[in-house]
């Protein structure tokens, strides 16, 4: 009995120290007015997306389960036409690329409109000893990967490419992808040399992907 | 500084077994104070028959004057709270559900001061449901809701990607017994999420979260959801 005289004396003492902690959103009706539509509150919802640019070419995230993130291990794609071949003007595939056969992934997700992607390089593909072979002689095709649509590629060129614009759906998301295989062309006889490599001579070509 | 722990779910009715039932849960609480840890509680409690019939809805942020139990008023309050989400953009579309956080600062219970929901992450929602005599009817909590959030581009963004879950603070209690449970939006439709017995108080704290299972075009994205307790 007396533990529980002090316990109710706690309880007092609490309730008395209790702030008035309830202002909440709140309606009350009364009465007639207790029918339709009855007591009402609303709460907002809000979500905010922010833009994404993904690009990737070669190596990179798996963007097909929406893991969009940076990766940055650059490709190397290779030719070497044999002494038979050089200047015969029949294309020479390519070796490397993450696909391999001079074939890269090539993917674009972004959700805000248009995307204009290019490409550049710093000059003409360079041996070190003044020779040089156009970028014009590596070709790119685009085929069909995931996408109903094949992702365009930029034609290479010695600087900037061209700009080719990815027309963006109503919904201004794009998902696009596609298998991008290099070629060399081969319809000039160079002399002799091993040109551009790994970011050197000239040998490292820049994509770039913007939207508004 | 809130009140302690209570006792939850179905407490009988009428003032003096309120009292009697706190104080119960109080010295439950004493009790179990060291050992209990963090649980998820419904509470329901039945209040005494009275006139004039009364409905009561409350969600988020507005005004109660005093607690219902110790005798205080209900009253309107015109704030509209929110809840938002700004998703992370390497998360734009992974799948993983995004939390969404109110900007309610309340989570004490308008019954009895209680800390129940736990701000920003949860909601809270309560109300009764009084007549003027003794019954066993009850009613709905529905909510009416467009179609889809919208941005200022005119993009929109289902409601169907917004579920909750449900829960509260307190010693005992399970979900499957909170009166306004978990679910997802039904868009551009009304929907009832939780039922209010005759003569009952009753209250949840709901967690939201965005489905982000796509990727949507780059925007504010918002929309505004009626809830509705409407007597017979």
């Amino acid at each position: 009995m007396r533990n529980s005289i002090i316990l109710k004396g706690l309880v007092a003492a609490a309730a008395a120290v209790v702030p008035l902690l309830c202002h909440a959103e709140s309606n009350v009706q009364t009465g007639a007015n207790t029918a339709a539509p009855g007591a009402t509150a609303h709460v907002d919802f809000q979500i905010t997306i922010p833009k994404i640019l993904y690009l990737r070419v070669g190596t990179g995230s798996s963007y097909t389960t929406g893991v969009l993130s940076s990766v940055g291990t650059v490709d190397l794609v290779s030719f070497a036409p044999t002494a038979a071949q050089v200047g015969n003007g029949t294309a020479v595939a390519g070796t490397g690329g993450d696909q391999t056969n001079g074939v890269e992934t090539a993917a674009v997700v972004s959700n805000s409109g248009n995307v204009t992607l290019n490409a550049t390089a710093t000059g003409a593909l360079g041996d070190g000893a003044g020779d040089s072979i156009a970028y014009t002689q590596i070709t790119t095709t685009a085929t069909t990967l995931t996408s109903a649509t094949a992702l365009p590629a930029p034609t290479l060129a010695n600087g900037a490419s061209a700009n080719v614009v990815i027309t963006a759906p109503p919904t201004k998301v794009i998902i696009q992808d596609a298998k991008w295989t290099y070629a060399y062309a081969n319809t000039t006889t160079p002399p002799a040399g091993t040109y551009g490599g790994v970011n050197v001579n000239n040998g490292r070509v820049v994509y770039t992907a913007t939207m508004p | 500084m809130s009140p302690p722990r209570r006792d939850t779910n179905q407490r009988p009715g009428g003032a003096g077994w309120h009292n009697a039932s706190r104080l119960a849960g109080l010295v439950l609480c004493v009790a179990l104070l060291a050992s209990a840890s963090h649980t998820v509680c419904a509470f329901t409690v039945t209040i005494a028959a009275a006139a004039p019939k009364t409905v009561y809805l409350q969600v988020g942020v507005g005004g109660f004057t005093g607690n219902y139990n110790a005798g205080g008023t209900p009253g309107n309050n015109a704030t509209v709270n929110k809840e938002s989400v700004a998703v992370a953009a390497a998360a734009v579309g992974n799948a993983t559900a995004q939390a969404m956080a109110t900007d309610s600062t309340v989570g004490a219970s308008s019954y009895d001061g209680f800390a129940f929901c736990n701000v920003p992450a949860q909601l809270y929602i309560g109300g009764f449901y009084r007549t003027t005599t003794a019954g066993g009817g009850s009613v709905n909590v529905t909510a009416t809701v467009p179609a889809a959030l919208v941005d200022a581009g005119g993009d929109t963004l289902s409601f169907a990607r917004i579920s909750w879950t449900t829960g509260g603070n307190g010693p005992t209690g399970s979900t499957s017994t909170q009166p306004f449970p978990a679910g997802v939006f039904a868009a551009g439709a009304v929907q009832t999420v939780g039922a209010i017995a005759q003569n009952q108080w009753a209250e949840s704290c709901w967690t939201f979260s965005y489905g982000n299972t796509t990727i949507p075009a780059a925007g504010t994205y918002t929309g505004r959801v009626l809830y509705t307790l409407t007597a017979p």
